[in-house]
């Protein structure tokens, strides 16, 4: 867990998981345009994600004396995300707005819903190993 | 009048953001000044955290882009 690169890669797995079910349900449900859109909003989600994972590995390579990277940090995300509204604004009959915005905050509720597992696990070890000692 | 909502709503978040990306960058840096061994959780925690910060910011230049375009 302690491993930044292995926490990205697994949230990239359940995003890109997530954007196939969506891409699965539009495919054979009524409501078309709602998953297209939050399809298209994970996607430029995933996107973020990607760009806070560099965003974290050059900061970790400055820190360790590497070279020093100009990116645009926030301003990239921010414009990513845009981009994706924009879209979804230009082509009304293919997304749903609405769809596009839940999917960009997408990353952010799995970012925020995933440590709960993971404290919940480290809780279960550390009463495990304290039933140890008292043993 | 519209415009000036649109635009105090897309500088307030942009400022927000910087500042709430700033401030846990900082930390960052100076936990691992500190501790250098801690590298990888602290790593962890900004990969964590600066999303969470980022995400109220993006929501709200989202929600002017949206007023913009229905002017």
């Amino acid at each position: 867990m302690n491993d930044y690169k292995a926490v990205a890669k697994r949230y990239c797995m359940y995003t890109v998981i997530l954007i196939i079910i969506f891409l699965i349900i539009a495919l054979f449900f009524t409501s078309q345009r709602f998953f297209l859109g939050l399809a298209l909003g994970t996607a430029f989600s995933l996107l973020n994600l990607l760009s806070t994972y560099h965003q974290v590995k050059s900061i970790g390579t400055i820190l360790e004396g590497g070279t020093v990277r100009w990116t645009f940090g926030t301003a990239t995300r921010i414009i990513t995300a845009v981009l994706g509204v924009f879209i979804g604004m230009q082509f009304p009959q293919y997304f749903d707005l609405m769809g596009v915005i839940i999917g960009l905050m997408i990353t952010y509720v799995l970012i925020l819903i995933e440590p709960i597992f993971f404290f919940k696990q480290l809780n279960n070890q550390t009463g495990a190993g304290e039933g140890n000692r008292e043993n | 009048m519209e415009f000036l909502a649109v635009a105090i709503v897309a500088s307030f978040a942009a400022i927000a953001g910087a500042f709430g990306v700033a401030i846990v960058v900082r930390s960052v840096v100076q936990g691992i000044a500190r501790q250098p061994e801690m590298r990888g959780p602290i790593q962890l925690l900004l990969f964590i955290g600066a999303p969470l910060v980022e995400a109220v910011p993006i929501l709200a230049i989202v929600i002017a882009f949206m007023l913009y375009g229905s002017l």
